[in-house]
């Protein structure tokens, strides 16, 4: 499989020699508990570290700077909606019909069409979230990282921006998300998951095997969401096979 | 300190009523929780009767409780546009006109009761990491010795070990320095598990209020109002629903799984 970037060897604040490969297509998402290194690791990855030639992307995919997304929950710089969307655009010098039509595009993937007049601090938290990360991939890049985006969101928005970023990846794009909790990783499908501790990859792999060793996701400080929990726990005791996320579903293979 | 409401209005709530006990966590529950939050902590003009521990809130004395009252808001705000962080403590420290004798003793010691190491002190605020900023938060707000505690989502972004560590020393400020602690957060598995007298608010109104645990098991509000419950709740009911079978009020899974062991045997 191609690799989109690779950083190898790395030194640099908790990690030593650390050795990261991001395949391309693909959805790898990064957790671990606090301090251990997920956001910067997201830096450097992002390539707006200063890490001297650590970090090797794909010639043949990142092509340049443009090729490469990086956002992080912060303030926006204008005050509504559509400047936001617009400015990228503006930066990459297109003409103004053609900027209409992708910002009309984009606002339509990420159902904030009828947000695009109103001003940004009447908007919540996810709506927010959703036009800043429109704001970054309105000029179709390549590889897309995002830092803890689901930190603001409820269960149910959760499950639907990880939606969105399936729809994304479909396109090509290739996407890294860092994680302070393990609700959000059970929505993703085919994902790869990274589990960092003190600047070390503890566990990764696919996500249903990452999430049944569960005594050692407890010992690095994260919780599993409760209905994964739950299987893994009956799992021991032969009461499930398989990881079950219906709670109704569960309750009607215990109680036969 | 016990704090009640009697028929208080304001700009977003209508004829709030309830009462926050002495010596319980307290947790808030639904949407606009942190606005009222903003009410308790007398940041927001209200209409109404509310006392502090049975002396009625007056436009002439409200500064004597206000002092005691301390809200830890969700996201850190930089106030004084200061980067260094013993240059913070201080500028806090003059900003609130808190009253210390030994500056430096106090700041290592609010550092310490987070289980902040006091060599931060020479770092800068724009390097810390996210839960480093949370703990941050904290210690400021122990600076000034409140009375009331008013905690705005204070687990989100943590991780167990830290979310734990911030349960010990909260339960130990409600303990030891009989602290009155009020919680808000959107995310009802950590109100179940960490608080022990529950608030609900639907649509700007207190709706039921009560022991977390009964108010969770029993009030009808949250099929009816489709609020969500905890996960572990929603599970014990359903076996109870669908099952007739009726297990025990667990907290914690591991309990849960033994119930279920011995009931499927």
């Amino acid at each position: 499989m191609d690799v989109v970037v690779l950083v190898d060897n790395l030194m640099l604040g908790p990690f030593t020699k650390f050795k990261i490969e991001i395949p391309l297509n693909s959805m790898v998402i990064i957790t671990g508990s606090n301090n251990s290194g997920k956001s910067l690791l997201l830096k450097v990855l992002a390539g707006i570290v200063n890490v001297k030639n650590k970090v090797v992307y794909n010639k043949e995919i990142i092509k340049s700077d443009k090729d490469i997304a990086y956002f992080k929950n912060s303030v926006l710089n204008f005050d509504t909606v559509i400047k936001v969307l617009r400015y990228p655009l503006e930066c990459l010098g297109l003409d103004d019909d053609k900027i209409s039509v992708l910002v009309k595009d984009i606002a339509k993937d990420l159902k904030i069409t009828r947000l695009l007049d109103s001003k940004i601090k009447n908007l919540s938290n996810y709506e927010k979230l959703r036009v800043g990360l429109a704001s970054v991939i309105v000029s179709n890049p390549k590889l897309l990282l995002l830092d803890d985006p689901c930190i603001y969101l409820s269960p149910l928005e959760k499950e639907e921006f990880m939606g969105i970023l399936e729809q994304l990846r479909s396109r090509g794009m290739t996407i890294v998300i860092s994680c302070s909790s393990l609700e959000e990783v059970v929505y993703t499908i085919n994902s790869i998951l990274y589990v960092l501790d003190k600047g070390t990859i503890v566990s990764s792999g696919d996500m249903l095997d990452v999430l049944s060793n569960d005594s050692l996701l407890n010992k690095v400080g994260l919780e599993l969401p409760f209905m994964v929990d739950l299987s893994v726990k009956l799992k021991y005791y032969n009461l499930v096979s398989k990881i079950n996320m219906s709670p109704l579903g569960m309750v009607m293979s215990l109680w036969k | 300190m016990e704090i009640k409401f009697s028929h208080v209005n304001s700009k977003r709530f209508t004829d709030l009523s309830f009462i926050i006990p002495k010596g319980e966590v307290v947790g808030i529950y639904g949407d606009n929780g942190e606005k009222l939050l903003k009410l308790i902590s007398l940041d927001e003009d209200s209409r109404g009767i509310i006392y502090f521990n049975k002396i009625r809130k007056l436009r002439r004395n409200y500064y004597l409780f206000k002092k005691d009252i301390v809200l830890i808001e969700r996201d850190f705000v930089n106030l004084f546009n200061i980067d260094n962080i013993y240059e913070y403590f201080i500028c806090y420290i003059r900003y609130k006109k808190i009253e210390l004798n030994d500056v430096d003793d106090k700041i290592k010691g609010a550092l310490k009761i987070v289980g902040l190491k006091s060599d931060i002190l020479e770092r800068r605020i724009s390097t810390l990491t996210f839960s480093e900023v949370k703990l941050l938060q904290l210690a400021l707000a122990f600076l000034s010795n409140p009375k009331v505690i008013l905690l705005d989502e204070p687990f989100r972004g943590f991780d167990l070990n830290n979310r734990k560590k911030i349960v010990r020393i909260i339960n130990r400020l409600k303990d030891k320095f009989l602290k009155t602690i009020v919680i808000y957060s959107s995310n009802p598995n950590y109100l179940y598990q960490y608080t022990n007298y529950l608030i609900v608010l639907y649509e700007n109104k207190v709706v039921v209020e009560g022991k977390t645990s009964d108010v969770f098991f029993d009030s009808d509000v949250f099929s009816l109002y489709k609020i969500r419950r905890p996960d572990i709740v929603d599970f014990i009911l359903l076996v109870k629903d669908k099952k007739s079978i009726k297990l025990p009020r667990r907290i914690d899974v591991k309990d849960l799984i033994k119930d279920i062991y011995w009931n499927v045997k």
